[in-house]
């Protein structure tokens, strides 16, 4: 049997869609549970709705490389797992990895190979599978103690705790932003991030200026597309 | 805060905690129950032994990284924000970047109780439209936007989308505080310079404690200087 009649079998495509029915569904649920405890805090339903559109429209543009990824891998996996994969835990690179470590494992040049049959195709399900869950482990067992203990922590440095998780968060951005601002080799990715920062910066003042909230609201979707339309124009005039 | 102010925080945190617990679990047992169900019902005969031994690379790999990962994003977004986007992936490029801006724009500071608040409602949208993109593409658009997106004009928009998102993010809060961002930018930078920027990446789970703790502990000793102008800590017991 030809491994894609079973990579596009109804039955592939039941198992996929209850997992991702559940996860959207456990999204509902936290978000109504803080929404219900926003409320009785008084943050203002209206500041919420416009975290709430703002992360959405933010999200609609590191998803496209996801969809471009998704397409690569149902030439090889079938219509429906990479679809599972790529909506939960993994990322793109990981599920390709994952695929490819079984195929070579198997003797074979890698997924495109012919010889990959249902036996690896199962095999490679079941590694990307398993390979990536543990921060999901990690938060079944750990993350209540990890909560209580952090919030007993709190509670008795009160003053501290803004300074600290400011510190905790700038000191997470800075590592991840020096790879790209001192890749003197790849200088579009520095054009890219000086563009964005820019644009934020602009988008606060001509917000602040016109009295147009929106253009601050939006801040960092249109960053990001400055950003990343710098990196075009840029490749294309040097 | 008074009593019944804690009492009803501590009843969230203990909802969002079970919640996350019990959904984690289903979910991971929805995963998996995906390949056991496959391997079951078309009768394929693997090996759990060589299973293991291509994921034990993956495992070796991913599971202390999910560790530092999760304790690392906790004090950001939240236990919340945690075990959503363990579940839905793409934390770095998608779920903290609209986590903080969905923060900055409610004006409530990431680690504080309207901070877990927000965060747990900008992932959790995130998640969402990011599990309907890969729907509609799977189903409808993927066949038709994919040729556009894999256009080679867009290719340095695509490749550049990090270090795009990393500069609209981070200047906001650099510029907001200026004196917790020189120690940890420096030390990144200078590990950039040493290592080079693709070993930093490649272990960026492993240095980011250590960047992590360093920008704590100099933002602690500012703080106790008096160095830092105290806005009043918000969320926090009064």
């Amino acid at each position: 049997m030809n491994y894609l009649e079973v990579a596009n079998s109804n039955l592939m495509f039941f198992m996929c869609t209850l997992v991702i029915a559940f996860v959207l569904l456990q999204a509902v649920l936290f978000i109504k549970a803080a929404w219900k405890r926003g409320a009785e805090m008084g943050i203002e339903p209206a500041v919420m709705k416009k975290a709430m559109t703002n992360a959405g429209l933010f999200s609609v543009i590191p998803s496209l490389p996801i969809v471009v990824m998704l397409v690569v891998l149902t030439v090889n996996l079938g219509q429906y797992f990479p679809w599972l994969r790529l909506s939960v835990v993994g990322s793109a690179t990981y599920e390709n990895m994952a695929a490819d470590i079984v195929a070579k494992a198997s003797g074979l040049a890698g997924i495109a190979d012919p010889r990959f049959d249902l036996q690896i195709f199962t095999m490679a399900m079941w590694v990307m599978s398993i390979g990536i869950i543990w921060g999901i482990v990690f938060n079944i067992f750990f993350m209540k103690s990890l909560d209580k203990f952090s919030k007993k922590a709190k509670a008795s440095n009160s003053h501290f705790i803004p300074v600290l998780s400011g510190a905790l968060f700038i000191g997470m951005l800075a590592l991840m932003s020096a790879p790209y601002i001192t890749d003197t080799k790849n200088t579009t990715a520095i054009v890219s991030f000086i563009s964005a920062a820019v644009a934020v910066i602009l988008c606060g003042k001509v917000a602040k200026a016109s009295g147009v909230k929106a253009i601050d609201e939006f801040s960092l979707p249109i960053s990001l597309i400055v950003g990343m339309a710098s990196a075009i124009v840029y490749t294309n005039t040097f | 805060m008074n009593n019944s102010d804690i009492e009803r925080s501590r009843a969230f945190d203990d909802k969002i905690n079970n919640l996350g617990r019990i959904t984690s679990i289903i979910s991971l047992a929805l995963m998996v129950s995906v390949p056991l169900v496959i391997t079951i019902f078309n009768k394929i005969q693997v090996s759990a032994g060589e299973i293991m031994a291509s994921a034990s690379g993956l495992i070796a790999m991913f599971a202390p990284m999910a560790i530092v990962e999760n304790i690392s994003y906790y004090p950001i977004i939240g236990a919340g924000g945690v075990y959503l986007s363990c579940i839905t992936g793409n934390i770095m490029n998608m779920k903290l970047p609209s986590a903080l801006s969905g923060m900055k724009l409610a004006g409530v500071e990431p680690g504080s109780s309207e901070g877990d608040i927000i965060s747990i409602i900008c992932v959790g949208v995130s998640s969402f439209v990011t599990v309907t993109i890969l729907m509609l593409s799977m189903f409808i658009i993927g066949k038709y936007i994919t040729p556009y997106l894999s256009q080679p004009i867009l290719q340095p928009a695509f490749a550049n989308i990090m270090p795009s998102l990393l500069g609209a993010l981070v200047t906001p809060f650099v510029i907001k505080s200026v004196k917790v961002s020189v120690v940890p930018f420096a030390l990144s930078i200078a590990l950039c310079f040493a290592l080079g920027g693709g070993y930093v990446q490649r272990y960026q789970s492993y240095f980011l404690p250590l960047i992590m703790v360093a920008s704590v502990f100099a933002a602690y000793c500012m703080y106790k200087r008096g160095m830092l102008a105290l806005k009043p800590a918000q969320g926090a017991p009064k």
